[in-house]
């Protein structure tokens, strides 16, 4: 399919990268431009070389298909300017590339990347215990049931001082934090992080920006800190809980779910379009959020990136890559929980591009809430089950965003029903731009008391917001 | 026992928490409803738990009635209702909007990105009538706002959407369409509507009916605040005739210095206007050509710097104070001359410009009467005299005190851009130096804002590669070349920038030299792209 310039830009792993990459999408920056002969319209394979300051000019190249990108240029980034302003060269000028042979150093890396998607395959297929060939099985089981148990023991001491303090947060009072320092709720984080509850000293660290978040913060930080209790609360008693919820709680509170063992289950099989993407620092962490909405289901999937700050997406495989508006053909596997958001993409097609519109038209009339009642009533369900769920996905189909004076907005639906734009949603004039006071859809992130609004369809097109 | 509400519960709660349990004591009180059934499930289980000895502290009660309540609250929340009008519908656009690399292009200048392109960019659109996509108006009007001087250029290309979304946001009012105002509104408009507004209305009524604009601002002259009345009286400047004077010689005994000036500045345009006249009677006497040659060496030029600068001649505009550098006297003197039409001395002296010029030259009031004449030129508009300024390149006064126009500014402020560029193109083909150590030729190149033909541009780069082939290191004066070309690049013919970036290829000294050409190339090939991309389907 061909990509838009807006969509190759949103590959960019920072505004830096987007900006070169701009600037290197001009023909006389690069000595040679080629590409191979179609395999067909919806990918190739595009090459060339870029005079960059150094004798040598760097080699790019391209699979515009698998979104796979190469270059020998020393950026850590991914994909790199040089990539990103040859993609956007292809889409903008055309015409400048010459249909060649690929030369070796492209042949290299086309064989490189076959063989490893081999060996993948390969691996998939093998049975597990192979893994731990030459370890006596026995041995290897007693030795992680033992490790699990020592770290049962640490998040559970670890929770229980979390208790204590959360209880001296109540008896000294919500007023006294406003002049604590940063340091107050880090070392209460770290403690957590020691006892292996990175996820709990997630939720503390929320909580530290409270009191300096604005009106209404001490009603917010309450919320917090009960639901934190609520948490070691149910934590203490998994036993009387229903295998979906002590499994939201074991999440929460910072046990990870092996991917591969999710992958494992059956998946819902549906055409898939990403929505929304979201990139947030968290304490060393960026956590890159991708919503995708099945067509056939109506759900909305939530797919979870981490990356170590300072690190690049260098260690994203191809299949992570999300485009806005993109629409694929695939499966998508849940992780447990009483209400599953969270899911990793288990297989992925693209589907063509006949079957991609009329998908995109049965989209645009059926999918999503028609009211804003009917949607926040399914909020208020997802949180009976889960009162932990932080940002709920709605995909709304006709309201009109307005402005309520100062840097208040809300969007309205035809009962005249609104719900409140997030104060740090910077495009509230781009939506009413884009709308001209007509019904728009659009698809956000719900926390319970405003929406952050993360794309837009005008011109019968998705475009993410930020 | 008295049933408490769900609201009384939730403010004691907060208030417990917020003053901490340790000063306010907090115990479970009788909940009314479906909620005090859920909290009464609570202390039962607590109960339960007190009998197998797990003490429950005050503060683990408050947090497990806090959560209780929170999402009780959370899970029946409703949206609200809203009763105010819903904002007014857009018409649809009958203008196309611009094509889609169009489109990319100008949200890259808006980020920031070769944003001196703009005015370029949006002269384009408004030639071949696009409007901006909805998603950039925003952003638009943003830099409209910041941008005074780029409003006219914008305001063509918003489009309906764009009108009406400037009609959303007061802090986009001078985007709205100028003939909103009905025609029986005029009036009612101009006595109550606010500063922008009156502007735009008395802006649009100078361009379609000035007689009509100057009743309307004769009516309130008396009652305008200062600043307003120099602001709308430079309104005039569009479609200034004899008949305004009347007003004008008003303005020119206001109060405020600033009203004067404006008057001042005005009137000197009109010729026919009785204090040019007034000007011409006053400096006839004070420059003249003497007839009896008393020897060889003597110029033939007389004048004469005034005595004195009295009440009336303040009145017509005459500053008294000089600024530093230049004597009182011959300050008034080049006022003088600078509101009188230079035609006038030709007549009166029997010479032509450059003969005066040549004569001034050498004259010991020489700033005096360059300065005024150059003043003069520029205001009068004289193509004569510029032309001539050109020629002689007399170096004037104006590096001194800044107080009048350099020949460059008076050549490009008078003679059409097409005579501009020929003069540019001739300079750098017959003068061997031109870019060594002509500053002026510099300072035109510079200064010409006007699209640069293909020749005039192919001219200049090869007039700059052939200086910098033998050079290894820059001087100070070629950074103020490469600078002045890389600002000149908005200007030049974008469709040979291809060719002026390979040019250098062919000497590797030369490639080395490109690189502190890049920024300019990477504009010209922008530019050429944007051009091109006006011309694919939307």
């Amino acid at each position: 399919m061909n990509r838009t310039p807006e969509q190759i830009l949103a590959l960019a792993p920072d505004a830096a990268s987007a900006k070169s990459g701009r600037d290197l999408a001009a023909e006389r920056k690069w000595v040679t431009l080629n590409r191979e002969e179609s395999r067909d319209e919806n990918s190739e394979l595009i090459w060339g070389e870029c005079q960059g300051s150094g004798k040598t000019p760097y080699r790019t190249q391209v699979d515009t298909g698998d979104l796979a990108f190469k270059c020998t240029c020393p950026s850590r980034k991914f994909p790199c300017k040089h990539a990103l302003g040859l993609f956007l060269l292809r889409a903008s000028q055309p015409a400048a590339f010459t249909i060649g042979e690929p030369p070796a150093w492209v042949k290299e890396w086309q064989d490189a990347r076959n063989t490893r998607a081999q060996k993948q395959a390969e691996k998939a297929t093998k049975v597990n215990p192979e893994e731990n060939a030459g370890v006596d099985p026995a041995v290897s089981v007693v030795g992680a049931a033992k490790r699990l148990a020592a770290r049962e023991r640490k998040v559970t001491a670890g929770l229980a001082e979390l208790e204590l303090w959360l209880c001296d947060i109540v008896r000294q009072g919500l007023a006294s934090l406003q002049g604590k320092s940063a340091d107050f709720w880090e070392t209460a984080a770290a403690r957590l992080v020691d006892a292996q509850a990175p996820g709990a000293a997630r939720l503390v660290r929320l909580m530290g920006r409270q009191p300096t978040s604005g009106d209404g913060w001490e009603r917010r930080l309450l919320h917090g800190i009960s639901l934190l209790h609520l948490l070691v609360e149910a934590y203490k008693r998994q036993a009387e809980l229903s295998l979906e919820q002590a499994t939201d709680v074991r999440t929460l509170v910072g046990w990870t779910i092996d991917q591969a063992e999710v992958k494992k289950h059956a998946g819902v099989s549906d055409h898939w379009l990403v929505v929304g993407r979201v990139t947030e620092d968290e304490d060393r962490m960026q956590v890159e959020r991708i919503w995708l909405w099945g067509a056939g289901c109506d759900r909305a999937a939530l797919v979870l990136n981490f990356t170590p700050a300072g690190q690049s997406h260098a260690a994203q495989t191809s299949q992570s890559l999300f485009v806005p508006g993109d629409c694929f053909k695939g499966e998508v596997v849940f992780f447990h929980g009483a209400h599953p958001l969270r899911a990793l993409v288990k297989e992925r097609v693209e589907p063509d591009a006949a079957e991609i519109e009329r998908l995109e038209n049965a989209f645009l009339t059926e999918a999503g809430f028609a009211e804003l009642t009917t949607a926040v009533a399914a909020y208020t369900a997802a949180l009976a089950r889960n009162p932990w769920i932080e940002r709920f996905p709605m995909l709304l189909r006709g309201v009109v965003p307005q402005h309520c004076g100062d840097d208040c907005w809300v969007v309205r639906d035809a009962a005249n029903h609104c719900l409140p734009l997030a104060k740090r949603f910077d495009g509230a004039w781009r939506l009413l731009a884009e709308s001209g006071g007509r019904p728009i859809r659009l698809f956000g992130e719900w926390d319970g008391s405003t929406l952050l609004p993360l794309s837009i369809w005008s011109e019968s097109r998705l475009h993410f917001l930020n | 026992m008295r049933m408490t509400t769900r609201q009384d519960l939730s403010s004691t709660i907060h208030e417990t928490a917020l003053l901490g349990t340790r000063r306010k004591s907090f115990t479970m009180p009788q909940v009314e409803g479906a909620l005090g059934s859920l909290l009464s499930q609570l202390v039962e289980s607590d109960r339960r738990a007190e009998a197998n000895e797990e003490a429950k502290n005050a503060e683990k009660l408050l947090l497990e009635v806090a959560a209780v309540v929170s999402l009780y609250e959370a899970c029946g929340q409703m949206p609200e209702r809203i009763s105010t009008d819903l904002p007014s519908v857009c018409e649809s656009d009958a203008s196309p909007v611009c094509p889609p690399r169009t489109s990319q292009f100008f949200a890259q200048m808006l980020e920031g990105q070769h944003a001196d392109v703009l005015p370029e960019a949006l002269r384009l659109a408004a030639v071949k009538g696009f409007r901006i996509f909805a998603d950039l108006l925003p952003a638009l009007l943003e830099l409209g706002t910041k941008h005074t001087d780029l409003r006219d250029a914008i305001t063509p290309v918003l489009g309906e959407r764009g009108q009406w979304l400037a009609r959303q946001n007061p802090a986009w009012e001078w985007a709205e369409a100028p003939n909103t105002v009905e025609e029986s509104a005029v009036e009612e408009v101009w006595q109550t509507a606010s500063r922008d507004k009156r502007m735009t209305l008395l802006r649009e009524l100078r361009r379609t009916e000035p007689s009509r604009s100057r009743a309307l601002l004769a009516s309130t002259w008396e009652q305008e605040a200062p600043e307003d009345r120099s602001a709308f009286l430079r309104l005039f400047e569009n479609n200034l005739g004899e008949a305004d004077e009347a007003l004008l010689e008003v303005a020119l005994d206001d109060r405020r210095k600033e009203v004067r000036r404006v008057a001042f500045d005005l009137l000197t345009r009109l010729p026919s206007s009785a204090l040019v006249r007034r000007m011409k009677e006053r400096v006839r006497s004070l420059v003249e050509i003497s007839s009896v040659r008393m020897s060889k060496r003597k110029n033939p030029l007389a004048a004469t710097l005034p005595a004195e600068c009295d009440r009336a001649m303040q009145r017509d505009g005459i500053k008294p104070k000089p600024p530093h550098g230049i004597g009182e006297k011959a300050w008034w003197l080049m006022q003088m001359l600078g509101a009188v039409p230079p035609a006038v001395w030709c007549e009166h002296l029997k010479l032509g410009a450059p003969e005066l010029l040549e004569l001034a030259k050498t004259h010991k009031f020489s700033d005096a009467l360059l300065g005024g004449w150059a003043i003069a030129t520029t205001r009068f508009r004289d193509t004569g005299w510029a032309e001539a300024f050109w020629s002689a390149r007399t170096p004037l006064p104006q590096n001194q005190y800044g107080v009048s126009p350099s020949i460059v500014e008076a050549v490009l402020a008078v003679l059409p851009s097409s005579r501009c560029e020929e003069l540019l193109i001739s300079e750098l083909e017959s003068n061997p130096v031109a870019l060594d150590d002509s500053v002026l030729t510099l300072a035109f190149l510079e200064q010409f804002h006007h699209p640069w033909s293909v020749r005039l541009t192919r001219i200049f780069w090869n007039k700059l590669r052939h200086k910098f082939t033998d050079k290894l290191s820059l001087t100070g004066a070629e950074w103020v070349i490469l600078r002045a070309a890389r600002e000149a690049a908005v200007f030049m013919a974008p469709s040979i920038g291809e060719e002026v970036a390979r040019g250098w290829a062919t000497d590797e000294r030369l490639q080395d030299r490109a690189r502190q050409f890049e920024q300019t190339f990477s504009l010209l090939s922008f530019r050429h792209n944007l051009q091109k991309s006006f011309e694919e389907e939307s």
